[in-house]
């Protein structure tokens, strides 16, 4: 399988070990150049983050690549997903590793980016184990971190909206400002009276979020902006069903592409799998989600889980 | 009051003489501006003080310069050479003369003991040497050359006295022949030509002025006349101040840091920078800018206003008042802004076109001296190249983004020809078609050598590249177009990967042969697919080289899992008590769902293998191969019993396995649960042993409720 721009940067990440965002960009803006994609390069820092290979720091502007890690996911049949670091010499200690009977390695590209037509995110690597015991040795053999069912502890550990934002910021100019509809998912342009809600400061392709409620003025991450939104409109924005033995299909769960998942939440869906979510009909598609995590997050962003129709 | 000739010599020495210029050649540079600096409070009449100065110890134009040598410099020499050097207000008018030579014209001798003798005194019409002015000169500069260099130790700056063909009138020429001014614009052609702080440039001195020289051609500013004018090829007598304005480009360059400096004496210059507060009414201001060389508070004399007390902003970046009171805006940002200040001077560099990057700390759009890429900026552009740049902005557009990039006049009647662009982003270097005037903000293009660019860098070496990340090679404005770039194998007696183990590929490879294509300024490295191990890329004299490396670190590079994302790193959040652990199960072949029992009525699970992962994790074209004996159930009880349906209808008698040996806690209310559904529908499997045949009837009795 030939690499995608996203295995560069993960190798080229998991070298450097940490560094500036400016430096992941530059790297980034490179592989697009060499693999000849026009995509913005923070498509591909993003995939990195979603997919559990690395954390950035937008404060500090600084990042780091994760360890590396072999999870153990409920309802991949001992198909372990590895995460974090993937430096050259680790994956040959991981392809070692793995030469045994008891262990089957596979490889599989991430689902196609919509802009750039091909695979952008680095693949999926996995191993099927004979067995738990199997899989916990294997991590041990290339120094890497075990972890089961990892998405649970990650909806565990995400921040909900129920704690409003306390960082102050100062008003936006109007002319800058776009508030969020609610209601259609749309930008708008701001009224002179500033209702209450989620606010978008547009500094030209650079934007800030903010959040506008009893006249005091927050930054907010766009995400949790979204969901404190629509909180408590009667909408149904997540929907998840179980897997369908007979049409061979693995549970889903599915949220509008226009809603922006917090960090932690699109990474406990996507090391469900270890893919990338698919977009079907302007809903975002996770799979073989178990409907204690997609209930742990919906409730977390305050929002009940709906069945399909 | 004016200076006497001891206060200009102390007041030039702390001047000129500063631990910024430690062993750095000194450029002695006086004319009108600089002595008004020198001494503000003599304004313009500061060049008359030195005159007079000078001429009470030499009497007047008499020129007796053998007063100052005799009567001055050797009894301080006995004394031990403390203090200023006596001679520096002579030498200093000197210089000051040579200043005021006809500008193009040639620098002959015969052309500079007119304006010697009239710098003294302007009612001198005598010409040729004055005095003994021959006799003595030499040895005053030979003095001061020996007092910087072995007194002082270098560690201020060394004033050379080197007039070699020039002899008498060199030694004033080489400091005057450019001004300290012109020479801060040399910035941009750094920027332009991808100088990186710090780096050591391989680079003759004088490929390096005639590419200062080709650079200005075409440019008619009065600093761009002056600066080709110094850089131009000389003959004869004049040969000697091409070396030194040579001696003055590499200084120039090897101390270049990106930051404003003094030319003459090395220190921090403050910067002022182009301030837009709203893109809707963009009304530009001057902001002046703090950095760590800076003092929290000082005073700016601004054209036409009273001397101005600026004071930082508190933990900002930025000075109080802003925007500085400038009345003749349009004029700044066409020719340029020097600003007297207390104790340090300030500027505003013209240009053509300003890019400027939204500030958080005011903010507002502050111009830059560089362009992020993937952020988004604005442009303050002249109106008669505004057309080309939105042009080449809306080019670097991605697949998809947004194309326009809205131009518009600055809502400024001082600035009508000028224009707001944007806000636009760069996200990829270009790689041709790069307007002049954004040259400077993007490290593209042409350098001065051939350059290493981009690439996936890694290690603490500047040029070891990662497997796959091949650089790009930015081609070299001094080497001959029509050498082909090659590309080969190298081997170095200092390893380019330094302690780096590299791992090499294929041990003969042919040269690459590169032609770069007309226009091009950098050829992609990449696409050669480099093997690892250390090559060399040379066309003509230039080379450059680098190592290809698989990789440096065994698990991960430094600071790895030091980030976190909400308390988290990666994947590894534990949750505080998990619910549901997993447990390894037996498979049947041909048997796709399955139940498992706990101990208690409740713990109960029906559970189906993932037949979906076949199809997932398959080759396209290839049949499903994914298969299980053992799998991982995931429960939050301990299971005690998997039962199998006989048929993959599930239809029929279940057969009961035990998993794990516990005995049954129900209470007796179990009848009619799914749990004791299941085990009255199931039968032990046949080779039970006697063991396990007692705990499966006992779980039967709790099943029916006794």
């Amino acid at each position: 399988m030939s690499d995608s721009p996203g295995d560069g940067l993960l190798r080229w990440a998991s070298e450097v070990g940490s560094a500036t965002w400016d430096a992941l960009r530059q790297a980034a803006a490179h592989l697009c150049s060499s693999h000849q994609i026009r995509v913005r390069p923070s498509r591909l820092t993003d995939s990195l983050s979603a997919l559990g290979h690395l954390d950035i720091d937008w404060e500090r502007r600084v990042w780091s690549v994760a360890r590396p890690t072999i999870n153990v996911v409920p309802g991949l049949g001992l198909c372990t997903v590895l995460t974090g670091s993937r430096t050259y010499y680790l994956e040959d200690r991981y392809r070692q590793a793995a030469e045994d009977n008891l262990i089957f390695p596979m490889e599989f590209p991430q689902p196609i980016d919509r802009y750039a037509q091909r695979p952008l995110a680095p693949k999926l690597i996995l191993a099927k184990c004979a067995s738990l015991e199997v899989a916990r040795e294997l991590a041990q053999r290339f120094d890497a971190d075990y972890v089961e069912d990892p998405a649970t502890g990650l909806a565990a550990a995400m921040r909900g909206i129920e704690e409003p934002p306390t960082t102050p910021a100062a008003p936006p100019l109007r002319e800058n400002a776009w508030w969020f509809n609610p209601e259609t998912y749309d930008w708008v342009e701001a009224l002179p009276t500033f209702p209450g809600g989620l606010y978008r400061q547009d500094l030209g392709e650079r934007m800030t979020h903010l959040w506008y409620d009893e006249d005091r003025w927050c930054h907010v991450e766009l995400p949790e902006g979204q969901f404190r939104a629509i909180e408590g409109l009667d909408q149904s924005v997540f929907r998840w069903r179980p897997a369908l033995d007979n049409a061979g299909q693995a549970s889903r769960f599915e949220v509008p592409a226009r809603l922006l998942l917090p960090t932690l939440a699109e990474r406990a869906l996507t090391v469900s799998l270890g893919k990338l979510p698919t977009t079907h009909d302007g809903w975002r598609r996770y799979r073989n989600i178990p409907k204690t995590v997609a209930a742990t997050l919906a409730d977390k962003l305050g929002q009940a889980l709906g069945d399909y129709e | 009051m004016p200076l006497s000739y001891e206060d200009w010599a102390e007041r030039l020495f702390e001047f000129f003489f500063d631990e910024e210029n430690d062993g750095e050649e000194i450029l002695f540079a006086i004319d009108e501006p600089t002595l008004q600096e020198i001494y503000p409070e003599g304004g313009t009449a500061a060049g008359s003080s030195l005159a007079q100065a000078v001429a009470s110890r030499i009497q007047g134009s008499q020129w007796l310069v053998s007063n100052v040598y005799l009567n001055m410099v050797q009894p301080w020499e006995r004394l031990g050479r403390p203090g200023a050097h006596p001679a520096l207000p002579l030498l200093a008018l000197t210089v000051l003369a040579a200043s005021r030579m006809q500008t193009g014209g040639s620098f002959a001798a015969n052309n500079y003991y007119v304006p010697l003798r009239r710098t003294l005194d302007p009612n001198d019409v005598g010409h040729g040497p004055p005095g003994d002015f021959r006799d003595y000169i030499e040895q005053l500069w030979f003095s001061v050359e020996e007092w910087s260099t072995v007194t002082l130790e270098g560690r201020m700056g060394i004033l050379r006295a080197e007039s070699q063909s020039l002899r008498y009138v060199g030694l004033a020429l080489q400091h005057a022949f450019l001004r300290a001014s012109d020479l801060r614009h040399l910035d941009e052609f750094f920027r332009r030509f991808g100088l990186e702080p710090g780096e050591d440039l391989d680079v003759e001195p004088a490929e390096l002025r005639r590419r200062i020289r080709a650079w200005l051609l075409g440019r008619n500013e009065p600093w761009a006349i002056r600066l080709r004018d110094a850089c131009k090829d000389r003959q004869g007598d004049d040969r000697e101040l091409m070396s030194h304005c040579e001696r003055l480009l590499i200084r120039e360059a090897r101390r270049w840091d990106g930051r404003p400096r003094d030319p003459r004496t090395g220190r921090a210059i403050g910067q002022i920078l182009l301030v837009v507060k709203s893109r809707a009414n963009p009304q530009p201001g001057l902001y002046p800018k703090w950095d760590q060389r800076l003092p929290e508070s000082q005073v700016l004399h601004l054209p036409g206003a009273d001397p101005t007390t600026i004071t930082r902003v508190e933990g900002f970046g930025w000075y109080k008042p802003h925007p500085l009171p400038i009345e003749n805006l349009g004029q700044v940002l066409e020719e340029g802004l020097d600003v007297t200040g207390e104790p340090t001077n300030f500027q505003f560099a013209e240009a053509s076109l300003y890019t400027l990057s939204y500030d958080n700390e005011i903010a507002a759009w502050a111009s830059v001296d560089h362009i992020t890429f993937g952020e988004p900026h604005i442009f303050v552009v002249r109106a008669e190249i505004a057309d080309e740049v939105a042009q080449f902005l809306a080019g670097q557009a991605e697949e998809g983004g947004p194309a326009g990039h809205p131009m518009k006049p600055l809502g400024d009647d001082r600035l009508s020809d000028w224009r707001l662009i944007g806000p636009s982003r760069i996200d990829v270097r270009p790689t041709a078609g790069l307007p002049d005037a954004l040259a400077p903000f993007l490290p593209a293009g042409r350098g001065l050598s051939l350059r290493l660019l981009g690439g996936l860098r890694i290690g603490e070496r500047r040029n070891v590249y990662l497997r796959g990340g091949e650089p790009a090679i930015g081609l070299s404005e001094l080497a001959d177009p029509n050498q082909p770039l090659v590309v080969e194998r190298a081997e170095t007696d200092e390893p380019v990967g330094g302690d780096l183990e590299i791992r090499t590929g294929a041990d003969e490879v042919p040269p690459w042969n590169l032609e770069p294509q007309p226009g091009e300024d950098e050829v992609p490295l990449w696409t050669l697919k480099l093997e690892p191990g250390e090559y060399i890329v040379k066309q003509g004299g230039a080379r450059a080289i680098f190592a290809i490396v698989e990789g440096v670190s065994a698990v991960a590079g430094p600071g790895a899992g030091g980030v976190l994302t909400d308390g988290v790193s990666g994947t590894i959040a534990p949750a505080p008590a998990p619910a549901v652990r997993p447990h390894m199960v037996v498979v049947r072949p041909g048997i796709g769902s399955w139940v498992i029992l706990g101990s208690s009525p409740d713990e109960y699970e029906a559970m189906k293998l993932p037949r979906w992962l076949k199809e997932e994790f398959r080759e396209p074209h290839e049949p499903a191969f994914l298969t299980w004996t053992e799998i991982d159930a995931w429960l939050d009880f301990d299971p005690i019993w998997q039962l199998f349906p006989s048929s993959e209808s599930g239809a029929g008698t279940r057969e009961a396995r035990l998993l794990h040996p516990s005995e049954p806690t129900t209470d007796g209310t179990s009848e009619g649960t799914d749990w004791a559904m299941q085990i009255l529908g199931a039968e032990l499997h046949a080779d039970a042993e006697q063991e396990e045949q007692g705990l499966w009837l006992r779980y039967r009795e709790r099943a029916q409720g006794r």
